[in-house]
């Protein structure tokens, strides 16, 4: 009778109710909202996708039993079953050992968990950056496995490489759009200029991305994601660090941060946001007595404001960014006698001033004939400009110099359009088409003819196939059309299996970097120097190829997750200096050179309870071919080690965290032009010295609204380190290369106020 | 640059050295010009392009001032017969198996302008080794001023095996190029004579040159005949100029390259020490110091080893090397302190402008 009631009951349900799926979490037993819950009757036919309520119930209504369902969840694994008989069921998701990070959207058809995403995607969140107590990207990325950096004393930048390929091959986006700098489109930024005022996290992605993100991404691309809703009505943001360089501070001397962050939520629909960032670097003395100080003083302001516009499904926003950086070079005291034998010292000193603006405009949404949509358009525009002054230190007497060169303003404009479009044919084949319109202008004292201009037109499209047997292959193509080089073609194929908990991706990558604007436009001609730029170029192609394994496991009771990448890059065609066929006293730049760099690397993340660690290990390979016929003993891969680690305690109690970051930068050998002992020239193998960098950071909340950070950076006082014979000539530089000023400790203070 | 207060150090020189030269009793010979004590000078080197050598004087206190590319060639005075070539307008020169001028045409030059050139020499580093390139060094003299290797070898007494030589004249001032010439070079009795023309030309001129020994080289211009450029030998001691020199670029190999802002020294006498300025400053060095000091007569002594210039990426900057100074001792035998004071012009901060600062060390 029960039975039949309960038949009965079943049957009414069916029709009536349809089928109630429950989906609890499996270690607490709590319902879990938002899992993505994909069904398709086995006889097929149709299929559908719902996502589960507060409750974490979906309801199934005119079903036809059984079906096959799969479960999606950032923070569960995901599941497959067959479920064979028409009933309520409940699924009981078991939650993913390392909780990770949140949605990512960098080449992602929608934004999705770093752990779904076909290719490796590493994050790093709001949580870190201030843990670090960072103010721009370099800081960030300090200890970053396979990033290595370079420091420009005098212009105060920092330069990096990501897998032993160049920064003019690593494309710096805003939201997805390239972050223009004064040697590119994104790419060849300077990292000091890149502040995270209002950046919620930072999204890498290493290999080339070429198919989404165009030219000089051939080694990867760095997206900073910024803030673009808050959680409150209104969210006010008040911050001040004070740091000290080396043991250098006081009002004239140290680093000094402030800045505010204003969210508000105008109307249902409307939101803005407005901050502003003030960061004056005084520089560092360090060893230099008089004027001139080792590190330049650097002083920024970011401004930045947005505004969006939310309607049912979809959301466009306009977005404002602005720079002013100033560097002051101080030249040390010459002595001058005047004829009447009075000295009357002089100092030459030089002003870097730049500005940066951006304006973007982005929106998304849904339209009628696509699941999903964006689309921007953005105008940015560089300028630095370079000025050089004499100063006479009796009479303050300031005087611009004359001499060729002394004098600069480089500048880049660039306008960016694009769009694209996500179409899904069913739940298991996802395309995605879009194109984009850059069109660049670019100008300087040593380019030809003061301005030269490039456009570039390029589609792209790319499918998500998820095949059934937990496998998805990302198959793409970019068709690029240049007003310098002409029309190329840009392949590349993804590949992502999950095994159990494991997952397995595999990527095989064209990428590609335009020649810049100054390898085909430069002019250059003093007494020994005849230089131009080669509007004959080709861009350098790369092939890549990577594999990365992870997986998720426990070991004694703490949450772990181990992974192994391979990676291997080959530039062909790189562009490099050579003698001018047509005039031979003339140099210029043609593709001529080869480059390959190779790596291995191991990660592994562990949880206990309040106690998190994170270790990495890579082996990178560079070979460099400089000339065809090179002597055997330097055609070869030149391998350096990196290590880097990362520890967190969480004292909840006290809401308290430690944090350390370590990194080991192993050697970097590379080609030397040294003397011998009869001084005479020859190419030898040199190295760049190895070192430790370790950072270590207490951070605490007061009251729920007072942020207190206290750090000490390159805790080893690492400064200059050393690279094996580098020898004078006409061009010498040091034997020792730049790393930091040294020891520091800086104090932030973060008072944040919310406003329901 | 008269003036009362270098007009007073002058004179407290003179009563300074006259006050010496009368407690040393062994030196009967009277000195006709007293040294100068202290000085400083303003070497007109002409600014940005360079345009001028300029010798310096210490003890008259004199600076030359010669158009670098007002001559092209040198012919020794003393016992040998040797040429140099206008090192400072980067001029390059080599023989062919010729010895009839007017038998030389345009053909025997050919691929020399893509080689036999300073700037193509440079070029050339950007690329597939090029074969010629060790041979580069034999166009120049030696930096280094020893006879033996100057490009041009020893004329001969015999007259058949003097060869003819085809000259890159280098550049002017301003950078553009000052042509090429073909010349040949034979004794004429204790001088020389030269026959020289235009590449192309089927007849040559001659011009007789005789050997003035008050002077280290005599001096022509292929286009004017006999010049002056080099004061007497015992009248200059240091000199400003461009200078070209060679360059290591691999284990065997050296290009010439054109040195800015070099100074060289008079090959005749004059002797050059540095001095660290962490061994002693400048002020307080004295005549005692400078005894230990290893003396050269290497004509690149002080070379470019003076100044610094700044490299893109380098954290140094151009200008004074702050962390040396020399101490020059003439053919009088006075020993003198020098130190570069600035290598700028202090308003336009061009290079060109140097200025030096030197003191007699009283013995």
């Amino acid at each position: 009778m029960r039975t039949a009631f309960s038949l009965i009951l079943t049957l009414f349900s069916q029709v009536v109710f349809g089928q109630k799926i429950t989906l609890l979490d499996d270690t607490s037993g709590a319902p879990i909202e938002g899992v993505a819950f994909m069904f398709q009757p086995i006889d097929g036919g149709y299929n559908g996708n719902v996502i589960s309520d507060e409750n974490g119930a979906i309801n199934l209504k005119a079903i036809d039993f059984p079906i096959v369902i799969r479960t999606q969840h950032v923070a569960y694994q995901s599941i497959t079953d067959t479920l064979g008989v028409a009933k309520d069921y409940v699924i009981r998701l078991e939650p993913k050992k390392v909780q990770l990070d949140d949605f990512i959207v960098t080449g992602q058809f929608n934004p999705q968990s770093a752990e779904q995403s076909v290719f490796t995607v590493k994050v790093i969140d709001q949580e870190d950056i201030k843990a670090r107590g960072a103010i721009n990207l370099a800081e960030a990325l300090s200890n970053s496995l396979n990033i290595r950096y370079s420091q420009d004393l005098a212009l105060g930048s920092t330069g990096i490489s990501m897998q032993g390929i160049s920064g003019q091959n690593v494309k710096i986006l805003l939201d997805g759009i390239p972050l223009v700098n004064r040697n590119g489109n994104g790419n060849a930024a300077d990292l000091s200029q890149v502040n995270l005022n209002n950046i919620e996290r930072i999204e890498i992605v290493e290999g080339p991305m070429a198919v989404n993100y165009g030219a000089n991404a051939l080694a990867g691309v760095i997206n900073l994601i910024s803030y673009k809703d808050a959680e409150h009505t209104t969210e006010i943001s008040v911050g001040i660090q004070e740091e000290t360089v080396g043991s250098e501070f006081g009002a004239d001397k140290g680093k000094h941060i402030q800045n505010i962050n204003i969210n508000q939520q105008i109307a249902s629909q409307w939101f803005a946001q407005i901050g502003v960032l003030h960061s004056d670097f005084k520089g560092y003395q360090g060893s230099l007595t008089g004027r001139p100080k080792e590190w330049n003083p650097k002083e920024q302001f970011q401004t930045n404001a947005l505004i969006k516009f939310s309607p049912k499904n979809s959301s466009v926003y306009y977005r404002f960014d602005y720079l002013d950086e100033t560097i002051d070079d101080l030249g040390r005291s010459n002595d001058n006698y005047l004829p009447t034998g009075e000295n009357q010292p002089f100092a030459i000193d030089e002003e870097y001033l730049t500005q940066r603006t951006i304006h973007q405009i982005q929106a998304e949404g849904k339209l009628p004939f696509l699941n999903r949509y964006n689309a921007f358009a953005s105008y940015s525009d560089f300028e630095r400009v370079k000025s050089r002054f004499s100063k006479n230190l009796v009479t303050g007497e300031k005087q611009l110099t004359t001499a060729s060169g002394d004098q600069d303003i480089s500048t880049y404009k660039v306008w960016e359009f694009g769009g694209t479009g996500y179409l899904a044919f069913s739940d298991l084949v996802d395309l995605q088409t879009g194109y984009n319109l850059s069109f660049e202008k670019v100008g300087g004292g040593r380019i030809q003819e003061g301005e030269q201009q490039i456009n570039d037109v390029a589609i792209f499209s790319s499918l998500e196939w998820e095949m059934l047997n937990h496998t998805t292959v990302r198959p793409g193509v970019r068709l690029v059309m240049n007003s310098v080089f002409g029309t190329q073609l840009i392949p590349s194929i993804q590949i992502k299996k999950s095994f159990d908990n494991a997952s397995l991706r595999l990527a095989y990558g064209r990428g590609y970097r335009s020649p810049s604007v100054r390898e085909l436009y430069f002019e250059f001609v003093d007494s020994n120097h005849r230089i131009f730029g080669n509007p004959d170029l080709t861009p350098e192609f790369s092939h890549h190829i990577s594999a990365n394994f992870s997986k998720p496991f426990e070991l004694m009771s703490a949450k772990s997750e181990a992974g192994v990448n391979i990676f291997y890059n080959t530039i062909e065609d790189q562009i490099g200096m050579a003698q001018s066929a047509s005039d031979a006293t003339s140099t210029t730049y043609i593709n001529v050179d080869k480059y390959k760099t190779i790596g291995l690397g191991l990660n592994q993340k562990m949880e206990w309870s309040r106690f998190s660690a994170s270790l990495g290990l890579s082996y990178i390979g560079r070979y460099n071919r400089l000339d065809e016929d090179q002597e055997e003993e330097l055609n070869t891969f030149f391998y350096t080690p990196e290590v880097n680690a990362n520890l967190q305690y969480d004292w909840e109690k006290i809401d308290t965290k430690i944090n350390v970051f370590y990194k080991y930068t192993g050697g970097l050998r590379n080609y030397l032009f040294s003397e011998d002992s009869e001084g005479e020239q020859q190419v030898t193998i040199g190295e760049v010295e190895d070192y430790h960098w370790l950072d270590l950071t207490l951070s605490k909340t007061f009251f729920n609204h007072l942020y207190l950070v206290f750090g000490a950076k390159n805790l080893l006082d690492i400064q200059r380190i050393n690279n094996s014979g580098v020898s004078g000539g006409t061009h010498s530089g040091g034997a020792s290369v730049p790393v930091s000023y040294g020891r520091s400790y800086f104090i932030k203070l973060n008072y944040n106020l919310k406003l329901k | 640059m008269k003036n009362s207060k270098y007009t007073l150090k002058l004179i407290l020189a003179l009563v300074a050295v006259g006050f010496l030269n009368a407690c040393d009793s062994e030196d009967d010979q009277p000195k006709v010009d007293p040294a100068v004590s202290s000085a400083i000078i303003d070497a007109e080197v002409g600014g940005a392009n360079q345009p001028n050598q300029v010798f310096i004087d210490f003890s008259s206190k004199t600076q030359t001032v010669v158009n670098r590319a007002s001559w092209d060639l040198g012919f020794y005075s003393g016992s040998e017969f040797r040429v140099i070539l206008n090192n400072p307008a980067s001029m390059l020169a080599q023989s062919i198996d010729k010895n009839d001028l007017a038998q030389v045409t345009a053909e025997d030059t050919v691929g020399m302008g893509a080689k036999m050139d300073i700037d193509a020499i440079f070029g050339s580093l950007f690329g597939a080794p090029a074969e010629w390139l060790p041979q580069a060094q034999t166009w120049m003299d030696q930096p280094d001023g020893s006879l033996e290797g100057t490009a041009i070898a020893e004329v001969s007494a015999t007259a058949d095996q003097n060869k003819v030589y085809i000259i890159n004249r280098g550049k002017n001032a301003d950078g553009t190029a000052r042509g090429w010439m073909k010349a040949r070079f034979l004794r004429d009795g204790s001088g020389y004579k030269m026959q020289y023309a235009e590449i192309n030309s089927a007849t040559f001129s001659e011009l007789q040159i005789t050997k003035n020994s008050d002077y280290n080289f005599n001096y022509v211009n292929l286009n004017q005949g006999l010049v002056n450029v080099e004061p007497e030998k015992k009248k200059w001691d240091i000199c400003f100029t461009i200078f070209t020199n060679l360059l290591p670029i691999d284990a065997t190999t050296k290009i010439p390259y054109a040195y800015k802002d070099f100074v060289i020294q008079n090959r005749a006498f004059i002797e050059v020490a540095e001095v660290a300025v962490a061994d002693f400053t400048y002020a307080d060095f004295t005549y005692a110091n400078s005894t230990d000091l290893n003396y050269s007569s290497d004509l690149t002594t002080i070379g470019s080893n003076w100044r610094i210039v700044a490299q893109p990426g380098s954290d140094k900057e151009t200008g004074v090397n702050p962390d040396i100074f020399y101490v020059v001792k003439d053919s009088d035998n006075n020993y003198y302190k020098l130190k570069f004071t600035r290598m700028l012009d202090p308003v336009s901060g061009e290079r060109g402008y140097p200025q030096i600062q030197y003191d007699l060390l009283a013995q």
